[in-house]
């Protein structure tokens, strides 16, 4: 883990209508970090997310991607807003798992992988194939290139999902509660690929309620509540002996 | 009527089982459907020995030149208005869902409008254009409007555009029928919004388009029989024309409802087909009759068991 900072919140706020979800959040993730965030639903986890991925905007405070703005373009001493090619070119660098997994119901395990590289960077067919082939062996399911979303189990399915996500060769993974919809059985194979991508490297933002995995693989743990980090640490501290009131109680009911 | 006999057994516990199974008999179905034969074989007897229905003229202007013309009439109306259609539906339903307001609002005044005055005032309205502009055209070129417009031009825009707003609302229907998590993801492998529609949305939405298209289109094949009050020269048109010159009335409107009636089971079996090619599961299939008589003979064998398991220990 280098000590440059890929990814910055400071001050960070969003409001759906007249509910503010996100309220002042500030965080910081390094390059090849592996940050955990837990917390209570409704606390504004996984809208935080969709925000660092530019699928909703941000109303008060700035998102820094490599020190950059999110969402805005610098020309000179003008801010303009992103377009979409610059919000998409983002976004490629930005990979994205879900909690419902969302595969392309009309495509095959193998075409789901292929198309960003083939839409976005313009690979060949042939070029995208082989790039899916590599990936869908490293999630373990080379035997199931041609199978339809529909006909493969939940952790399948989500590790196709990562597999997708990894195609585009992203700077950044972001997992949103990838294994909440998942029967129980199926949670490991998921949290393996995870395992494995952390270990190479991979600088990985991860909405859990896995507190195994965030002790475990997490190299920094955030309790997040009513949309601000409530408290941020060491993820083996702060398990055995959390400091803030509310991650006790959080903790508690989920250990 | 198949009756299983069981002979005389003792179970362990004394009670002695001799019974017989009867099949329930649908003596209701029967009724109704002997009813309903009868009153059938009544009606083809009034109309076949009926002396005001001339069968041989029937047979005669069946395959009749100017027929055949109007039935090839029919046929373009339908598919170039249902061509109109599409496009102009698909042009709506993205405006419709658009974030413009200017572009939704459009788009809803549109559909309000064609879908809300009958397709009879807006045929004769595109007929009479000439009345409110007689010439159309940029600055100084211009044409005759009645030129432009013929009858049957003025069938075609009269129902491409109506379908149009039809067409809006099942193909609105069907981009959000489309689980928003797919666009979502689309998005976050870095698809433009553009590229998401066409690879994503646009291809999981046809499966829920596709078969009301298909009724609508055969809808539109009748339809086009309200060009006759324009003389469109449509399959109507020429049997009107032909009724009146010879009185044959109820001859040639039997030969057009054969030949409307042979245009829309065309139609049907090019649903059929490409509703299975696209996977349509929206479709409600009847009860075929092998499942009736499966579900008969069954009736015996699951009786057979239910009592061979009463004479079990």
């Amino acid at each position: 883990m280098s000590d440059k900072i890929l990814l910055e919140a400071r001050g960070v706020e969003k409001s759906f209508g007249h509910i503010k979800v996100i309220r002042g959040l500030d965080l910081k993730v390094r390059e090849g970090e592996t940050v955990c965030i837990i917390g209570p639903s409704g606390g504004g986890k996984s809208t935080f997310l969709r925000c660092v991925n530019f699928l909703e905007k941000i109303d008060r405070g700035a998102l820094l991607f490599k020190g950059q703005l999110v969402g805005y373009s610098k020309h000179g001493s003008i801010l303009r807003d992103w377009n979409e090619h610059e919000a998409a070119s983002y976004r490629v660098k930005v990979g994205m798992v879900f909690q419902h997994f969302n595969l392309y119901n009309n495509m095959t395990a193998g075409a789901n992988v292929a198309i960003g590289p083939r839409v976005v960077n313009g690979e060949s067919q042939g070029k995208a194939m082989e790039r899916a082939k590599i990936l869908l062996e490293k999630v373990g399911l080379i035997e199931k290139i041609n199978s339809y979303p529909s006909q493969l189990s939940g952790g399948q399915q989500q590790r196709v999902a990562i597999a997708r996500a990894l195609a585009m060769e992203p700077e950044i993974m972001l997992f949103d509660e990838a294994t909440s919809a998942l029967d129980p059985e199926l949670v490991g194979e998921v949290l393996q690929v995870m395992k494995d991508l952390a270990t190479e490297g991979m600088t990985m933002l991860v909405v859990t309620h896995e507190i195994g995995f965030a002790r475990q693989v997490g190299d920094t743990l955030i309790f997040m509540d009513q949309g601000v980090v409530a408290e941020k640490g060491d993820p083996k501290e702060m398990i055995s002996n959390p400091k803030c009131q509310r991650t006790k109680e959080f903790l508690s009911t989920v250990l | 009527m198949v009756k299983i006999k069981n002979a005389e057994k003792e179970t362990a516990s004394g009670v002695s089982t001799n019974l017989k199974y009867i099949k329930t008999k649908p003596w209701g179905s029967w009724i109704a459907a002997a009813i309903l034969a009868v009153l059938l074989a009544l009606l083809l007897w009034a109309v076949a020995v009926n002396p005001n229905i001339k069968w041989p003229k029937l047979g005669e202007y069946l395959f009749d030149k100017a027929i055949m013309q109007g039935f090839s009439i029919t046929i373009r109306l339908t598919i170039l208005s249902m061509v109109i259609g599409i496009v102009l539906g698909v042009i709506l339903a993205l405006m419709k869902l658009s974030t413009n307001t200017v572009l939704r609002v459009t788009s809803s005044a549109y559909i309000w409008v064609l879908r809300g005055t009958p397709v009879l005032v807006q045929l004769i309205f595109w007929y009479n254009m000439a009345l409110i502009f007689p010439r159309i055209g940029i600055g100084s070129f211009s044409l005759n409007t009645n030129h432009v417009i013929t009858t049957f031009g003025a069938a075609i825009l009269a129902l491409g555009l109506n379908e149009g707003a039809y067409m809006a609302e099942i193909v609105r229907a069907g981009f959000l029928s489309v689980a928003r998590g797919q666009m979502d993801a689309a998005l976050a492998t870095g698809l433009t919004r553009r590229q998401a529609m066409r690879y994503i949305i646009i291809p999981q939405s046809l499966r829920v388009i596709i078969p009301p298209t298909g009724n609508q289109t055969i809808g539109m094949l009748k339809t086009t029989s309200l060009a006759s009050v324009i003389a469109a020269q449509d399959l109507l048109t020429v049997t009107e024309n032909i009724y009146a010159k010879t009185f044959l009335v109820i001859e040639l409107l039997i030969v057009a409802s054969i030949w409307y009636l042979v245009g829309t089971t065309i139609a049907s079996i090019g649903q059929y087909f490409i509703e299975r090619k696209f996977g349509a599961g929206s479709t409600t299939t009847g009860v075929k009759m092998s499942d009736f008589l499966r579900e008969r003979m069954l009736s015996s064998t699951r009786a057979l068991s239910a009592l061979s398991y009463l004479n079990k220990e």
